[in-house]
């Protein structure tokens, strides 16, 4: 069957620029590496189909730029995202800091619900590590978000994390069955969510 | 000598000579030079090395992230020049993908010449995306949602059901496609073609490829991919260089896909690999510039090239005809999703292009010039370039030359093609001089002050597709433009209230798109198995300015090339347009081309009248 999948998710990758983010998305999607990848300018994009427990689930990832002033770009996808993974780099104790920040611009801008995931990239470099373990963990749990650490160099976790989302949300979408149908906020696209949210609140799209 | 700074500059010649392949060729250096206004008299010493004296920019960290991460062989001469430029004028601000533009100039020009040409073009091109927000290129997204809206409006629908505004497009416009395009010589004969046209027309390029991707789009659309919809219009049609066509007809797709895996996903080792090709590359510039004419000459000499656009003027006739013949020969799909893949998808820029000059010839002297229509004078091509594509993107099949997936430049693009896709039409091959001239012809029938565009109502006044200028006296010194950047209040307006505008002007559009949208936002989680969304729509009286093009042409000169097409084109598009839109659109079509013809022969008075009365 060519679309084979019982679950379409739709997930989104936030952080600071250089974080690891779109190397964590190759890696997990094309499970290749590079030291070298390209700054992602606005949003990428790429697809993962995988099984969990007997079903097949299709993975829509959109991957942001990192930059500031691409805040207000990405902004127009957190809202059709069913889940949201912030990356920070353990080497880079600002880039953890800003994980607040990037949780407030979810509360703005996605779905109530939305499920979310910390993951603290490049745990390969234990030399340069800055962020422990015990404090992300500790922030994780205060904020009642799932947290990994993880290399997208050497695989660590990888699939361990986007699978962590990924059930998450499939629990939340089995236990609420038929609730959602009215909730249209929940259902729809990146593009399709904006396209709402520009015709009936007023153009946050910008 | 080219680059003296107040010879003048030979608009024309210079918007021809960057279409053809290869674009300046081996005149390139000067003519960038005279372009960005640099006289090489002028020049301030070189400052290959940054001097301690000057305070670091802000933005000191992300440019060394960007150009550490960035494959070419000097990173750190690159990133010297980018923080050379900001420590110069510190006033703006570095983005994400200023550095791909900067790379081209680095491996392009001189090093004498490389700091203060990147100066000019972030002053007086680039700088609106340089100020404290991006809120100015996404006004250029709200012009291109127009352009698109007004070239293909079921094209335009599809896209804004999958993102109200073409986000696909925001990584060409800002980094004036240096950040995507794969090789040095094509993006070299981009920047050749954006340099000689006013800023602006970064964004009817980007128009020119969307559409060059139409059919892909379509054919996902129906499976409901909006993702891949993005990453499809987001990527590269297989772009090449007339002349070139043995050393890239590597049309087999998955090759192709693979072969860019490689290249973006390898270890530190193929990122030297990437490294040294760079450095290759620019030996290569060389050589493909002083094989120019010979390409030419050999190409003219080859049954299967497609003809140089040297000999445009001579082939007037000939086209015609042999377009003519295509389009009844061509076995046209019914469904994009069943025969269409089979079907060559140059069939469909092929039709695109049809469309454009659809309007070109119909509309020919309709919008007023402003201040602002440098390509008043270039109108006539627009009917020339479709003629001359309708050869240009014949099916690749026809070549006899095997493919050689091997010798294709690696690729610098974040990932263009979706390998996971196996049910997307095969990505079409385009020409860039045919991808160049489809965008001029967008500019000619669209241009910025067309009423339905307005680009006074979405850039302010102190944006650079206002402030450039053809002539040099005009431009805005280098301290002026800096400063214009500390008010973003000027650069573009509104946003919010532009897209009310939008809304507005769309009204009709999206109606009808929100009945098949709602059906869509039913399931949170989308089962397999859902029904392919229905494609039909009703038909809709045309949008007032283009039955006012209909029905409003002066242009003798483009009479005849009218008529003719539409003979032949009018029957085209009908058959294939009006099949995938389940009938009921035949008699409108129909009506619109008759329009034309008739538009062509009720000249002149008539379009003052009509301005009178709609004006």
């Amino acid at each position: 069957m060519p679309e084979g999948y019982d679950y379409l998710f739709k997930l989104l990758l936030i952080g600071d620029s250089g974080v690891g983010k779109s190397c964590l998305l190759l890696r997990f999607a094309e499970n290749s590496f590079t030291d070298s990848y390209l700054s992602t300018i606005g949003v990428d994009f790429k697809i993962r189909t995988i099984e969990l427990e007997g079903k097949m689930l299709k993975l829509q990832i959109w991957d942001t730029a990192g930059q500031e002033r691409f805040r207000t770009i990405s902004q127009a996808y957190y809202r059709g995202a069913h889940g949201i993974i912030v990356v920070y780099d353990v080497t880079d104790g600002e880039s953890f800091e800003h994980v607040k920040s990037w949780l407030t611009e979810i509360t703005k801008h996605a779905a109530e619900g939305v499920h979310k995931l910390l993951i603290g990239n490049k745990s390969d470099l234990v030399e340069r590590k800055v962020v422990a373990y015990s404090d992300a963990k500790e922030f994780s749990d205060q904020n009642s978000i799932p947290f990994l650490e993880t290399s997208a160099k050497t695989s660590t976790n990888v699939e361990d994390a986007f699978l962590t989302l990924a059930k998450q949300i499939r629990e939340g979408v089995d236990s609420q069955p038929e609730q959602t149908n009215s909730s249209k906020s929940n259902t729809v696209t990146p593009g399709r969510s904006l396209d709402s949210g520009e015709n009936k609140d007023g153009g946050c799209a910008c | 000598m080219d680059s003296l700074e107040n010879s003048s500059i030979l608009w024309n010649d210079l918007r021809e000579l960057s279409v053809r392949p290869g674009g300046f060729g081996t005149r390139r250096v000067s003519l960038w030079l005279q372009l960005l206004r640099v006289s090489p008299s002028i020049l301030p010493p070189p400052e290959s090395d940054l001097t301690p004296t000057q305070p670091e920019h802000q933005d000191e960290r992300q440019i060394r992230l960007d150009t550490d991460r960035s494959f070419v062989l000097y990173p750190h001469a690159l990133h010297d020049l980018v923080v050379s430029v900001f420590r110069r004028r510190p006033a703006l601000s570095y983005f994400q993908g200023y550095h791909d533009i900067v790379s081209v100039l680095f491996l392009t020009l001189p090093p004498e010449v490389q700091l203060v040409c990147a100066e000019k073009l972030s002053l007086q091109r680039v700088r609106d995306s340089m100020g404290a927000t991006l809120e100015p290129v996404v006004g250029l997204l709200h012009v291109l949602r127009r352009v698109l809206t007004l070239a293909d409006p079921e094209f335009a629908a599809l896209m804004i059901k999958t993102s109200p505004l073409p986000y696909f497009a925001l990584s060409s416009i800002l980094t004036l496609f240096s950040h995507d395009i794969p090789t040095l010589p094509l993006i070299q004969h981009i920047f050749d073609y954006l340099l000689c046209r006013p800023p602006v027309h970064v964004v009817y390029l980007a128009a020119a490829l969307a559409l060059s991707r139409k059919e892909e789009a379509v054919a996902l659309e129906q499976e409901g991919e909006d993702g891949m919809i993005h990453q499809i219009l987001s990527g590269l049609p297989d772009l090449f260089e007339e002349g070139d066509e043995e050393i890239r007809e590597d049309t087999d797709d998955e090759v192709n896909g693979e072969a860019e895996n490689v290249s973006k996903a390898g270890s530190g080792a193929d990122a030297e690999v990437h490294a040294n090709n760079e450095g290759a590359r620019l030996s290569e510039m060389v050589e493909h510039d002083t094989g120019l004419s010979a390409h030419d000459l050999d190409s003219d000499s080859r049954a299967v090239t497609p003809p140089s656009p040297l000999a445009l003027h001579d082939n007037d006739e000939t086209p015609i005809h042999e377009e003519a013949s295509v389009s009844h020969d061509a076995s046209l799909p019914d469904h994009p999703d069943s025969a269409s893949r089979a079907a060559s998808s140059p069939l469909v820029i092929h039709d695109n292009e049809l469309h454009v000059q659809e309007e070109a010839s119909g509309s020919h002297d309709a919008p007023p010039s402003d201040d602002h229509s440098p390509h008043t004078t270039d109108q006539p091509h627009a009917a020339e370039v479709a003629l001359d594509s309708s050869t240009v993107s014949r099916p690749p099949s026809c070549s006899p030359t095997p493919p050689i997936p091997a010798s294709s430049p690696p690729s610098r693009s974040p990932s263009p093609t979706p390998s996971s896709s196996s049910s997307a039409p095969p990505r079409p091959r385009v020409s860039l001089s045919h991808l160049m001239r489809a965008a001029d012809s967008l500019y000619a029938v669209y241009p910025p002050t067309h009423p339905s565009i307005a680009l006074r109502e979405i850039m302010g006044p102190q944006s650079v597709v206002f402030t450039w200028s053809e002539t040099a006296d005009d431009l805005p010194e280098d301290d002026e433009a800096e400063r214009m950047v500390l008010r973003p209040d000027l650069i573009v307006q509104p946003l919010p209230a532009l897209l009310h505008e939008d809304d507005r002007k769309k009204e009709d559009d999206e109606a009808e798109e929100r009945d098949t949208a709602s059906e869509d936002g039913e399931k949170d989680v989308q089962k397999q198995g859902r029904e392919k969304r229905s494609r039909r729509r009703l038909r809709k009286p045309l949008p007032l300015a283009i039955r006012r093009k209909a029905m409003v042409a002066s242009a003798v000169l483009v009479l005849g090339v009218a008529m003719a097409v539409y003979g032949s084109g009018g029957f085209h598009r009908g058959g294939l347009m009006d099949r995938h839109r389940h009938g009921g659109g035949v008699g409108a079509r129909e009506w619109k081309t008759f329009g034309h013809f008739v538009g062509a022969i009720v000249v002149g008075a008539a379009e003052r009248f009509l301005d009178s009365v709609w004006g």
